[in-house]
């Protein structure tokens, strides 16, 4: 697994983790109940704060992303469903978004819009 | 504590050497020309010196700080510079002893007089000096040890000369005038070390490091 | 739990300078860096938390226990780097090494000299000979060899190179991958150190100005970059301090007191210190 910090980055650094970790999490680098370095480990590693690492697992435990075994460690919880289909949501709602602007801007009406995203529904659009 | 006084013997031990070759060469010159007093003032010198380095040492590198945080109370530290003394004492002791075995026309008893007396002299002034180094530092203290150091010795000195006194009369003395007095004197000078302890004690206790 | 570090009300004085009313607490298991310009009682506060000095007021506690009343075991937990190698020049470490172990009966010498050797420093060299650095690993490999559970270093990295100080950060990192293990740690210059920092203690003239999180400092303040005419409508109240040019303004502002869009960038824990130093100038 990888973690990169950035500082320019304008998210904290606590976030940054625990976005990293999801994405392993969703995108199946991560599987249930693989053991997560420990947030010692981990501050040592990045050279950050302990409290950091901390925050960033607390905040996947809240997301039911890990779970904390008192005295072993964190711990990849079993998939929530709901959850990856939830950011898998947003993720699109976002693309979307993005594609809506984009469309906006360059003035394509929304009908035509439409049309390209039935078609790409389908399959059918690769130019 | 007895890691306190290792280390600054550690720390000394070139100073010691030194020492100890200077104070072999005036025992050879007091053996050839049959005086008594230039080994014996050197020695005195040597085991109230090196303490004195010793802790000019640690000044420069602030060890009191340091050891101070580890496990050893204040007093501890300035006991172990008394061990440390009194080890010197005990070397310079049997320096002279040694030394002036092969000095002609002293006997054994007179011998040990000497030695006894020059730790005794030795003992004092530690007494005073130490109280005096802790509290001003060794810098300043060093001073003040000069003037307390050597005012007696160029004072026996002088008086010597002028053959007023006799160092043999005081060994003499000691050896026949009384069976008492030995032990009195040795009382009072436990008595005055054991009080320069607890002196220097309280002033270390009391010192912002 | 005892805290590592709990100090209270702290007061000393001195007849050109005072300590006022410090208080500082560390958890167990954490980094603090104790931050401030060089005269601001940093070393002060060090010295009385060890006991070296007699304080006027307050109490300082390691592990819930005044260092001058702890037992020699208790005593043999707290390891501690001041800003010099506090060891006699004339002796090389393994000398060091001999008499260290008749100080301390927790003394693991085998544990010393591999930290001597895996940080290079010469067997027979004598410690007046070290560089800096050398002096400062020497004292820091003493410090961590007697079964310490709080380190306290007293601007143990001033006067390093980058790379020597990035190496201790290292080392501090590594001993607090055990949870009792605590670090305090002093210094003017902070860059390097305040990464690793969980808490931020700063101290200027005497007085105890933010004890804080570090992440809650860093999220807590930015910089604001402005125009001078847009500075006028800033809300003072939000603006610690700032600096003027002919062309912009930067300040360093409370963001959440601060409404409406302007570029606020984020502020080190150096950026933080500095402004503070120049408080007032408002």
């Amino acid at each position: 697994m990888n973690i990169i910090i950035s500082n320019g980055s304008n998210d904290p650094i606590y976030t940054q983790i625990e976005q990293q970790i999801k994405a392993a999490i969703v995108s199946g680098q991560l599987k249930e109940g693989d053991m997560l370095p420990s947030m010692r480990v981990l501050a040592k590693e990045l050279h950050i704060s302990i409290l950091t690492t901390k925050r960033a697992y607390e905040e996947l435990e809240r997301g039911g992303f890990i779970q904390t075994v008192a005295g072993k460690g964190c711990f990849v919880a079993p998939k929530n469903l709901e959850f990856v289909r939830e950011m898998h949501l947003q993720e699109l709602e976002d693309a979307l978004a993005k594609a809506a602007e984009l469309a906006k801007m360059c003035n394509i009406p929304d009908r035509e819009v439409h049309t390209m995203l039935d078609m790409f529904l389908k399959g059918d659009l690769y130019e | 504590m007895t890691g306190l006084v290792y280390k600054d013997l550690m720390v000394m031990k070139k100073t010691l050497l030194i020492y100890v070759i200077i104070g072999a060469f005036y025992g050879y010159l007091d053996i050839s020309n049959g005086r008594t007093g230039m080994m014996f003032a050197m020695l005195l010198i040597t085991s109230t010196m090196i303490p004195i380095s010793a802790i000019a040492y640690d000044e420069r590198c602030k060890w009191d700080k340091i050891v101070n945080t580890a496990p050893v109370s204040r007093k501890e530290v300035i006991t172990a510079k008394y061990l440390l003394a009194l080890v010197l004492t005990a070397i310079s002791a049997v320096m002279v002893f040694i030394v002036y075995l092969f000095k002609p026309g002293m006997t054994i008893s007179e011998n040990l007089a000497t030695v006894a007396v020059m730790s005794l002299m030795a003992m004092v002034y530690q007494a005073f000096l130490l109280p005096t180094i802790i509290k001003f530092g060794s810098e300043k203290g060093r001073m003040i040890m000069m003037i307390i150091l050597f005012a007696p010795i160029v004072l026996i000195g002088v008086l010597a000369k002028q053959e007023i006194i006799n160092l043999s009369v005081l060994s003499d003395f000691l050896e026949s005038n009384s069976h008492l007095l030995p032990y009195i004197t040795v009382a009072v000078v436990a008595v005055i070390y054991l009080i320069s302890i607890m002196v220097s004690v309280k002033i270390y206790e009391s010192k912002d490091l | 739990m005892n805290n590592a570090i709990e100090i209270k009300n702290l007061c000393k004085n001195y007849p050109a300078f005072n300590l006022k009313n410090v208080n500082i607490t560390l958890p167990k298991g954490y980094i603090m860096g104790f931050i401030g310009a060089n005269g601001a009682g940093k070393s002060t506060t060090i010295s009385s938390l060890l006991g070296l000095v007699n304080t006027d007021g307050g109490v300082c506690l390691i592990d819930g226990k005044e260092m001058r009343y702890m037992n020699k075991a208790e005593k043999a937990q707290v390891g501690v780097v001041l800003d010099e190698c506090n060891f006699p020049e004339v002796l090389n470490w393994k000398q060091v090494d001999k008499f260290m172990k008749k100080i301390y009966s927790t003394w693991d010498s085998e544990s010393f000299s591999d930290r001597c050797k895996n940080w290079g420093l010469p067997e027979k060299t004598i410690v007046s000979k070290y560089s800096k650095g050398m002096k400062m690993k020497l004292a820091i490999a003493a410090a961590m060899c007697h079964g310490a559970k709080l380190l306290v270093l007293d601007e143990a990295t001033s006067g390093l190179d980058p790379v020597v100080r990035s190496e201790i950060l290292d080392i501090l990192m590594e001993f607090v991958q055990n949870e009792e293990h605590s670090v305090f740690i002093s210094s003017h210059i902070i860059s390097d150190l305040e990464k690793i920092c969980d808490y931020i203690t700063f101290i200027k003239n005497g007085e105890i100005i933010f004890t804080a999180e570090k992440d809650s400092l860093t999220e807590k303040y930015g910089i604001l970059r402005c125009s001078n005419s847009d500075f006028e409508a800033v809300d003072k109240n939000a603006v610690i301090a700032y600096n003027r040019n002919s062309f912009a303004v930067d300040a360093l502002v409370d963001r959440s007191k601060i409404s409406g869009d302007y570029i606020i960038d984020k502020a080190s824990v150096e950026d933080i210190m500095l402004y503070y130093m120049k408080e007032g100038k408002i």
